[in-house]
């Protein structure tokens, strides 16, 4: 794998919690006692990945939710061990499980949240890459199954590896790499018929 | 439940390379020109869902956080937190009066069913009703039902039962635990009666003070609870007369078990989401990747 994946599975997620595991547990340990420098870290860390997360997967309020997760960790940070990553996949878990209880109180299925088109920006590339989020993206990505949509959006919007990923869904590892075969598969599909891409 | 062991290394069909696709998704451009053509489309979702971190929160949230840490941390740190409002009976009446209207059911006994505790001849109508949706259950419930029989002087109920919603790791769970500390050191606080009396207040109190500080869950936090049991060599009437006065006593003390901390921001019903592992099992409403 290339060097800027390897970045991105292992390194820092937007420049926050460090990999290293010094760092990390002297970050872990204020925040269990509560220092809130630490807890500021965290939040900038997370906030904007799990309510993007959670817009993704069709949160009716993704912000509020993502407070509720966020005191939900706060609140049982003490009994958490490890490293980086796999607080990182505990908030996930928290946030996947905080998203299904949301439904169920809800009664409903997840909707798909509509991506808003802005206009289009003065560069090409840019005009070409708002372009593509149109209605047939939208709807090659609601067409997925929901299992298909968990895995994309903990890959591809929270940034989280696939052994991450299949500790959030409890899926091995085997079952996140089919997935996300057939979810990029069926997209592909999708958007080559529309002439999306080519 | 199907598809996770089945799909296990099937890897569907086409061409498409595991290298090339972690490159998709992670954001770099793909060697195979199709999957290429695709990186677009995922920088566009990753775009439209980059959620900047509001700056003006980020003081006042790390705060709040930080706050609940503590609190959690240790039941007796930081801000006293405002009790939580007693609703949860209340709001289970009107499924409840539903359920006795389908049964033919007469009001009192729905009132009956809707406040049994363990041991009572409806429990286990309760727990069908729950079961089937009629009532508000779970964790919640099974907290009432532990403040309940603590409050009626049924002290080792209360315990094992709370103990049973402890398991589930449920962060309203560990509140309640907390709420039984602040009842432990209401007992303490109180020394009059007899010796035997005494030692019974200060074995409950170990008890409470273990299930509210101790990591331990599932089978170890029984075993934990069952170790704290009070002598056995304690006469039974003694402890029935004793418990009675404790719960009399500690009803009266604002600290009791039924004034429970209401974290901020805290969801009035939150599933099993506190930690991965405990509650496991994949998502009921999680579907496989299709077929």
């Amino acid at each position: 794998l290339s060097a800027a994946v390897e970045q991105r599975r292992n390194g820092p997620l937007e420049g926050g919690l460090s990999p290293d595991g010094e760092a990390f547990q002297s970050l872990l340990d204020a925040a269990k006692a509560g220092a809130e420098w630490a807890w500021e870290q965290i939040y900038r860390e997370f906030y904007g990945a799990v309510t993007g997360y959670l817009a993704s997967r069709g949160s009716p309020d993704p912000d509020g939710l993502t407070g509720d997760v966020l005191f939900k960790v706060a609140g049982s940070i003490h009994r958490f061990e490890g490293d980086s990553a796999s607080f990182r996949s505990w908030v996930f878990v928290i946030a996947h499980r905080s998203l299904i209880d949301e439904r169920r109180k809800l009664g409903r299925r997840p909707v798909q949240t509509e991506l808003p088109i802005e206009a289009p920006g003065g560069d090409v590339e840019s005009e070409a890459m708002e372009r593509l989020v149109t209605s047939e993206l939208l709807e090659a990505f609601d067409e997925l199954t929901e299992g298909q949509r968990d895995v994309l959006s903990l890959r591809i919007i929270a940034g989280l590896s696939l052994e991450e990923t299949a500790q959030v869904l409890d899926m091995k590892v085997g079952a996140v790499k089919a997935t996300q075969h057939r979810a990029i598969g069926n997209l592909r599909q999708r958007l080559e018929s529309e002439g999306t891409v080519r | 439940l199907v598809g996770r062991d089945v799909y296990e290394d099937e890897m569907p069909p086409g061409t498409l390379v595991n290298d090339d696709v972690e490159l998709l998704l992670t954001g770099a451009v793909p060697d195979d020109d199709s999957l290429a053509n695709l990186a677009p489309v995922v920088a566009s979702l990753r775009a439209e869902y980059t959620i900047a971190v509001p700056e003006s929160e980020v003081v006042r949230e790390g705060a709040g956080l930080a706050a609940a840490a503590r609190r959690a941390a240790s039941p007796t740190a930081g801000a006293q937190p405002k009790p939580r409002p007693r609703r949860r009976l209340r709001r289970t009446l009107v499924p409840l009066l539903a359920a006795a209207a389908v049964l033919g059911a007469t009001t009192g006994a729905a009132y009956a069913v809707e406040d049994s505790l363990p041991g009572d001849s409806f429990y286990g109508l309760k727990l069908a009703f729950e079961s089937v949706g009629l009532l508000n259950g779970g964790v919640e419930a099974r907290i009432a039902e532990a403040e309940a029989l603590f409050a009626g002087g049924k002290v080792d109920e209360a315990l094992a039962h709370a103990a049973e919603a402890a398991e589930s790791g449920n962060p309203e769970a560990l509140e309640a635990a907390e709420g039984l500390q602040r009842a432990a050191e209401a007992l303490r606080t109180n020394q009059q009666g007899s010796d035997r009396a005494l030692d019974i207040r200060s074995q409950v109190a170990d008890r409470f003070d273990w299930m509210a500080t101790t990591d331990d869950t599932g089978r170890d936090f029984g075993q934990g609870v069952a170790e704290r049991a009070p002598s056995s060599d304690e006469e039974p009437a003694a402890n029935a007369s004793n418990r009675s006065e404790n719960a009399s006593e500690n009803a009266a003390d604002p600290g009791d078990a039924g004034n429970q901390p209401d974290h901020a921001g805290q969801p009035e019903s939150p599933g099993n989401t506190d930690s991965p592992g405990q509650g496991g099992g994949k998502p009921t409403d999680q579907e496989d990747d299709g077929s």
